[in-house]
């Protein structure tokens, strides 16, 4: 049996800390935009756009095996159990979320919005949260 | 009524709670889903994977744009 060759790993292995840095520099470069303004619009907007293009065309692949296989594992009973687990998790974060929302004013009942408007008003925390949008975003249309 | 004190140490409790299912999920190997399974669940079919693009799309609007 062949295996892949040692030069086409080292390649991925290279593009990926290029990918990855280039995130991280675009982040930065993110960082000296501030909300409201049309070059934070912009510095939103590309990724934005280049994942829409890249889901419309993802999206016409046929389903991967490995996630055939997570949605037959989802149906065995202990998985059952840990979805529930999930699901009560993010349904205890959406109802304190929906609380805070509607409770005034907003300075006592912080939103998750307002959370993360704490992270961004530095320049580390705003660069940790765009490289993460970035790489989620990559996560999800490199499927 | 509930001040800002509170509702900050109730976001950590949710945010401990939600890090021990993913700790939790990641030592198991593979025995319980983990936040990446759940992930991958979700976005198996067409209509899901677009739900949540858009999700992550409104996201990055909401916190970085507007």
């Amino acid at each position: 049996m062949v295996g892949p060759h040692p030069c086409n790993a080292l390649g991925r292995r290279a593009g990926t800390v290029a990918a990855a840095g280039a995130g991280v520099a675009y982040a930065l470069g993110a960082t000296f935009t501030h909300p409201f303004t049309v070059p934070a619009d912009v510095v939103t907007a590309v990724p934005v756009a280049v994942a829409a293009a890249l889901t419309a065309r993802t999206i016409r692949r046929p389903r991967a095996e490995s996630d055939t296989a997570v949605a037959g594992a989802a149906r065995s009973g202990r998985w059952n159990r840990w979805w529930l687990v999930w699901s009560a998790a993010v349904a205890a974060v959406a109802a304190w979320e929906l609380s805070c929302y509607v409770a005034l004013p907003r300075e006592q009942h912080p939103t998750l919005s307002v959370l993360l408007d704490m992270l961004d008003s530095t320049r580390v925390g705003k660069t940790v949260a765009f490289t993460s949008w970035l790489a989620l975003g990559w996560y999800l249309v490199s499927r | 009524m509930i001040g800002r004190h509170a509702t900050l140490v109730v976001w950590a409790v949710l945010g401990a709670v939600l890090a021990a299912c993913q700790i939790a999920a990641v030592l198991s190997r593979g025995r319980r889903p983990g936040l990446g399974t759940l992930l991958r669940r979700v976005t198996a079919g067409a209509t899901g994977r677009i739900v949540v693009v858009l999700a992550w799309m409104w996201l990055g609007w909401h916190t970085f744009a507007r």
